[in-house]
């Protein structure tokens, strides 16, 4: 299990990376980030919607509501600005992870 | 149990601050995830974290974003004022208008010189701040109270400015123009409204109670952003405030022989050098330019 800690300064690039396979909303958002990680990545779920709020101020993401069976639902949707903002995030990653892979050894 | 946690993060969320159609809108996406399966509630994380980090993130982002919008309203109201400044026609005894022109002239005249500056000063400082804090989710709430000071101190000097100018545009005194009146009542309003935008954006900002614990810094750590450690006064606050004392001093006295009037120069150069001291002194703790007693 990865601490949230560790997550610091990455969680925003895997929100990113998870809308640019579709619109979705909050819950199914987490779902795929648990998911995509074989259940790594385990945080307070409630704490990824100020992350969410926060990437829509920075015009990152966009949101609207939809209704699915009868219930509300705030779905969000990856910006072209978002888009570029990702693959910014995902080279820093690959410089990062090969950064301390070496000295990992 | 759904219902009591909603209940529960709308008190929290009240208490850091988040009211309204923002607090609908988390509480409504909470109440859908909450929904979604059985166990979402024991992984959503307590109240009173949700809330917190709401706040924290929501107020250094609009703590940034107060700063550099009231950095480009300044700018426009700063174009506004040097505009006026060049046209306001020259000439008039402003003791000959009467008491009750005279004195409001007289301390409108010294606050057009003198807030503008402060106004600058808090401006870039609260630009720098906000610049350095501009990839972090979550400033420490010290952090983000320093960075709404400065705003808010050059947002308030900013509109000082402008009302100062108007009061003294009116009470000057002096042969005036006839397009002077309608030329400083559109200048007041060019630069009124983007200092009223920029304080919607300040009092939203301030709106917020962030709880993130860290220190604050101060405006030395802001300044490393340019100088790369090669200035370090922050042991020194008042040696610092010298060197700027003593700098604009100097440019004032330049300017001044550069057009031709180098004994004026030297008296408006030793008041600019006062004005500094005294602004050093007034505006110091707040803008971070020297540590609180």
């Amino acid at each position: 299990m990865i601490r949230p800690e560790a997550l610091k300064g990455h969680l925003d690039g895997l929100i990113l990376a998870v809308l640019a396979d579709g619109p979705v909303h909050g819950y199914a958002l987490i779902e795929q980030l648990r998911g995509r990680s074989g259940g790594s990545l385990d945080l307070p779920e409630g704490t990824v919607y100020p992350a969410l709020h926060r990437l829509e101020a920075q015009g990152l993401i966009t949101s609207s509501w939809s209704t699915e069976s009868g219930r509300k639902r705030r779905v969000y949707r990856l910006t072209r600005t978002g888009g570029r903002a990702l693959t910014e995030r995902r080279r820093e990653w690959t410089q990062l992870a090969r950064a301390v892979e070496a000295v990992f050894g | 149990m759904i219902e009591r946690y909603l209940r529960e993060l709308s008190d929290e969320l009240r208490g850091v601050g988040i009211r309204g159609s923002l607090e609908r809108r988390i509480l409504l996406e909470a109440e859908d995830h909450l929904r979604s399966d059985a166990e979402a509630l024991q992984r959503f994380g307590s109240s009173k974290v949700v809330a917190a980090r709401f706040a924290d993130e929501l107020a250094t982002t609009r703590a940034r974003g107060a700063a550099a919008a009231t950095f480009v309203a300044l700018a426009v109201a700063g174009a506004s004022y040097a505009a006026l400044f060049v046209l306001a026609p020259r000439g008039g005894d402003i003791f000959a208008t009467g008491a009750a022109r005279t004195a409001p002239a007289l301390a409108a005249g010294a606050l057009v010189v003198l807030a503008p500056q402060v106004a600058f000063v808090a401006g870039v400082l609260a630009a720098l701040r906000a610049f350095r804090f501009r990839h972090d989710a979550v400033a420490p709430a010290a952090a983000v109270r320093l960075l709404r000071r400065q705003t808010t101190t050059a947002l308030g000097a900013g509109w000082v400015t402008l009302g100062s100018l108007a009061i003294f545009g009116l009470a000057k005194g002096g042969p005036e123009p006839q397009w002077w009146l309608p030329a400083l009542v559109a200048g007041c309003v060019a630069g009124a409204v983007p200092l009223t935008w920029a304080t919607v954006r300040v009092l939203r900002s301030r709106a917020l109670e962030p709880r993130a614990t860290g220190p604050a810094g101060d405006a030395y750590d802001d300044l490393d952003v340019v100088a790369h450690g090669h200035i370090d006064l922050r042991r020194r606050p008042w040696a610092f405030c010298a060197l700027a004392a003593v700098g604009a001093a100097l440019a004032t006295a330049a300017a001044a022989a550069l057009a031709g009037q180098p004994n004026e120069g030297i008296v408006n150069g030793c008041l600019e050098a006062l004005a500094v001291a005294g602004g050093f002194w007034a505006f110091g703790e707040e803008l971070g330019l020297r540590p609180s007693r």
